[in-house]
């Protein structure tokens, strides 16, 4: 009895500390479970900051993305907007690439038709023709027109900011979740806006979009303002050019009358001429035989009338030959005959033939040359003829002891004759009409000293038959330059 | 001739231009000679319609096949909103395409019928499948399953699911002259072929482990017995509404749900979650299953480098040595919008073991087909996320 007794008290007893044991390693089990776990918490909790953490830094780098891209979008749509001048071009560009990778996919651009004030679609991407009536129809019924483009900022309206209870509204009609619009202003007054909008809940427009949406109007007004600016431009120009043409029309008219009447006017000098040169030639023929006393004697005071007759009989044949060169020259019926002629020659025969008339004078004439092209294709006969004009001329209007000076230069391609003297002058009313035929200088001088005011207008012509040109430098009293050049070849 | 390959990339805003101008530059740099195919990747910025007429206005018979996608990938780079136009022509490579439709009703018929078509046209040695699927319909694991039935387990495949700018927009296959949506898209290459596939990820979990506890195909109804969308409400301390339907998909494409890779628990397959159902359960862009062990997964910019290095390292090691004609590469849009701006450090580390010269065709995919644990699995291909799969071949 006692010894079972005995066994089952240590029975008991062994349980006992088994049980001691055992419940000791639970506890320390669940201890370590717990701490466990309490880690792996611990671990969690830090892993959802990583996780915030991450998110936030993933927006960022998603918002500064979005921006670098719009940036640079829109900088390439500027380049190509720089380059047009066409409102739809200009429209065509915004295109859906365009819209979505500025990250919306609706896009609307609204302009205000001057006449109705009404707003009409120029652009819209992501809409069908019937949203866009519809869309239109509500816009302009509803008058939005002051929450969407008379601000003169950006809107940005999302589901989210529902106390702007007309704006909400909007999303509906534009469906759309969020949209962002700028208005478009051009010439400081707002035209019309543009609007992008998305459907889905991730693209939702952010202030971000603002900036990039502000600077896609700013270039939108800018380029209606460049095309209306070109339009005109381009308007007025084609008015400018369509009445220089009518004007021209008209010139090429008068022009045309002015070259007939021209032509007339030679054919009549030169017919005239004829008609007087002939009974002129048996004048100067009888006056002559009279004057040899072929017929009987001459008395003296019949010998000087008859002189007197012959002499202006020969002023007068001068007189018409000088009429019908121009007339020839300006009918194109004379033609130059052009040899290459030595210039040496040229200017000792003239020296020659107007020495007698320089000593009778008493003037000084001096000749210059400097050229080392001795050679001019020229007619001969015709520029010797020139130059004693203008060289007789110079003396005649030349005072005693005063000076003339014939000048030869080399210019590029041309020849440059001058004759230069130191004679009274040409009065400045004078100087537009000194080429006229018939001129004669208005001044005490000039009366005196003969002439048919032929010999100017002749120079001209010969000059410009050698496609040369002649002009002159006068001062009143001191002295008067002609100049013309002859091209060499 | 051999086989010549040219790649053509334009960023136009004018759709037309943009494909005409990408067509082109492929063109020219196959020395105008006849296109076996044209693997096209088109961003969806642009006008679908208009870029494959630009396209086919310069390549107008040969087989073409393709899929809408983020970005392209070539030898110049990532390029984002893009038109890229691949052409390969060759004497020794047989291209035979298939489109399987209507993905949402029935994933693995379509993937079979897509594989099938291709399979049956082909008459050379069959050697690999390049398979494009819309990623917002169907299940991306049946569709695999049903090319797999007809090519065989093993047989190398690699493609992805196709993108849209935004989650769960319309995303588009192409085939001929034929635009589709929520359908599987796929080139079957046949003939002399040598093959190098590597695939890594670099997405890292976070966080304790989950366990899910009841699921069925690719829906996760309770984790840890709680219901599924409250691990993104705990982690992302955001209440249900702002993860309803289909917000949590932006959410879930850089913050997936890794499904522990049994026998390593170093290897996740990763899943997105696509949108949350009323009842707050998670549909997932491919399978998954009870009792399996899973985690919130991150990425890190450092270790998904790494995981491009890894992905060519294996590549290359298993092309044993050949002379590369061309990879074919397709990295998941997680990848893209984790690098960001230095998404073209990924395809120069692969250009640097691959060969600088080396040809590249590819685009960023939502999800990828590839050869998971190419070593354990004898080269199955597996739909994943948040990988980069590298095939190389070699005549």
């Amino acid at each position: 009895m006692d010894v079972y007794i005995i066994i089952s008290a240590l029975t008991i007893g062994i349980l006992f500390i088994l049980y001691y044991f055992e419940k000791n390693r639970r506890t320390a089990s669940e201890k370590l479970n717990k701490r466990l776990q309490d880690i792996i918490n611990q671990l969690d909790s830090q892993a959802k900051i990583i996780i915030k953490t991450d998110l936030a830094l993933n927006r960022a780098q998603e918002e500064l993305d979005k921006k670098i891209t719009g940036l640079y979008t829109l900088h390439e749509l500027g380049k190509e907007i720089s380059s047009t001048f066409n409102i739809d071009n200009l429209f065509g560009l915004i295109n859906q690439p365009f819209v979505l990778k500025l990250g919306f996919s609706k896009l609307l651009i609204m302009l205000k038709n001057d006449a109705s004030g009404m707003l009409a679609t120029r652009s819209s991407v992501g809409y069908s023709e019937v949203e866009i009536k519809t869309i239109e129809s509500e816009l302009n019924k509803r008058k939005f027109i002051n929450s969407l483009f008379k601000k003169e900022q950006s809107v940005i309206v999302n589901r989210e900011n529902e106390n702007i209870s007309q704006e909400y509204s909007l999303l509906d009609i534009l469906s759309v979740e969020s949209f962002i619009t700028a208005p478009i202003i051009v010439k400081d007054e707002p035209v019309g806006f543009i609007l992008m909008g998305n459907t889905s809940v991730y693209g939702k427009a952010i202030e971000g979009d603002s900036e990039l949406l502000s600077i896609l109007a700013g270039q939108i007004g800018t380029a209606i303002e460049n095309t209306k600016l070109y339009t005109e431009l381009f308007g007025s120009h084609k008015e400018l050019e369509r009445r220089v043409a009518e004007r021209t029309q008209e010139l090429e008219k008068l022009n045309e009358e002015l070259k007939n009447l021209n032509k007339m006017k030679s054919d009549f000098i030169s017919a005239v001429s004829h008609e007087l040169r002939t009974p002129l030639t048996s004048i100067k023929g009888y006056a002559s035989i009279l004057m040899a006393g072929k017929l009987g004697d001459v008395l003296p005071a019949q010998k000087e009338r008859l002189e007197k007759i012959d002499k202006h009989s020969n002023s007068l044949v001068h007189l018409i030959n000088n009429l019908l060169d121009i007339a020839r020259i300006e009918s194109g019926k004379v033609q130059m005959d052009m040899k290459d002629i030595s210039l040496k020659e040229i200017l000792d025969s003239i020296v020659d033939i107007i020495t007698p008339q320089v000593k009778e004078k008493n003037v000084s004439l001096k000749v210059t040359s400097n050229t080392k092209f001795d050679k001019i294709k020229a007619d001969q006969i015709q520029l010797e003829r020139a130059l004693l004009n203008l060289l007789s001329n110079a003396v005649k209007f030349t005072p005693e002891k005063g000076r003339v000076l014939i000048d030869i230069q080399e210019k590029d391609n041309d020849i440059q004759f001058s004759i230069e003297d130191t004679g009274i002058g040409i009065p400045p009313q004078d100087i537009p009409k000194v080429f006229q035929e018939f001129f004669r200088a208005d001044n005490a001088l000039d009366q005196k000293i003969k002439g048919s005011g032929l010999g100017l207008s002749l120079v001209k012509k010969i000059v410009e038959a050698h496609k040369g040109k002649i002009w002159f430098n006068t001062e009143l009293g001191k002295g008067t330059r002609f100049t013309f050049t002859l091209p060499k070849y | 001739m051999a086989t010549l390959t040219g790649t053509g990339i334009s960023t136009r805003l004018d759709s037309f231009a943009a494909g005409k101008e990408a067509a082109l530059s492929a063109y020219h740099q196959i020395g105008r000679n006849d296109p076996g195919i044209a693997i096209v990747f088109i961003s969806t910025i642009f006008d679908q319609e208009l870029v494959l007429q630009g396209i086919r206005s310069i390549i107008k018979d040969p087989k073409l096949i393709g899929c809408s996608s983020a970005g392209s990938i070539s030898t110049y780079g990532p390029k984002r909103d893009s038109v890229a136009v691949f052409i390969i022509s060759s004497d020794s490579i047989e291209f035979t395409c298939g489109i399987g439709r209507e993905i949402s009703k029935n994933s693995r018929l379509a993937g079979h019928k897509a594989s099938k078509q291709a399979s049956d046209s082909a008459h050379k040695p069959k050697q690999a499948y390049v398979l494009f699927s819309d990623s917002f319909s169907g299940n991306s694991t049946n569709i695999l399953r049903g090319a797999q039935e007809t090519l065989g387990t093993s047989f190398p495949i690699i493609g992805g699911g196709s993108c849209n700018t935004e989650c769960t927009k319309k995303t588009y296959q192409y085939i001929g002259s034929e635009i589709k949506t929520d359908s599987v898209a796929g080139v079957l290459f046949s003939g002399d072929i040598k093959l190098g596939m590597g695939q890594s990820s670099g997405w890292q979990p976070i966080g304790k482990p989950h366990k899910i506890t009841k699921a069925r195909f690719n829906i996760i109804k309770e984790i840890d017995k709680k219901i599924a969308v409250e691990l993104y409400q705990e982690y992302f301390e955001k209440p249900f509404e702002e993860l309803q339907k289909e917000r949590i998909c932006k959410l879930g494409i850089s913050y997936p749900i890794g499904l522990r890779w049994p026998g390593d628990s170093k290897k996740y397959l990763t899943r997105v979650p696509l949108m949350t159902e009323d009842a707050g359960s998670l549909v997932m862009n491919g399978d998954v299953q009870e009792g399996q062990d899973i985690n919130l997964m991150m990425g890190d910019k450092e270790a998904v480098l790494e995981s491009a290095k890894e992905a060519a390292s294996e590549a290359i090691g298993n092309i044993k040595g050949y002379k590369i004609k061309f990879a074919v590469i397709f990295s998941d849009i997680a990848r893209l919008l984790l690098l960001r701006k230095d998404a073209h450090k990924e395809i120069d580390l692969i250009k640097e073991i691959i060969g600088k010269n080396t040809p590249i065709l590819g685009c960023y995919t939502f999800g990828e087909y590839a050869p998971f644990d190419i070593s354990e699995s004898k080269g199955q291909s597996h739909f994943n996320n948040q990988g980069i799969s590298i095939a190389l071949f070699s005549e």
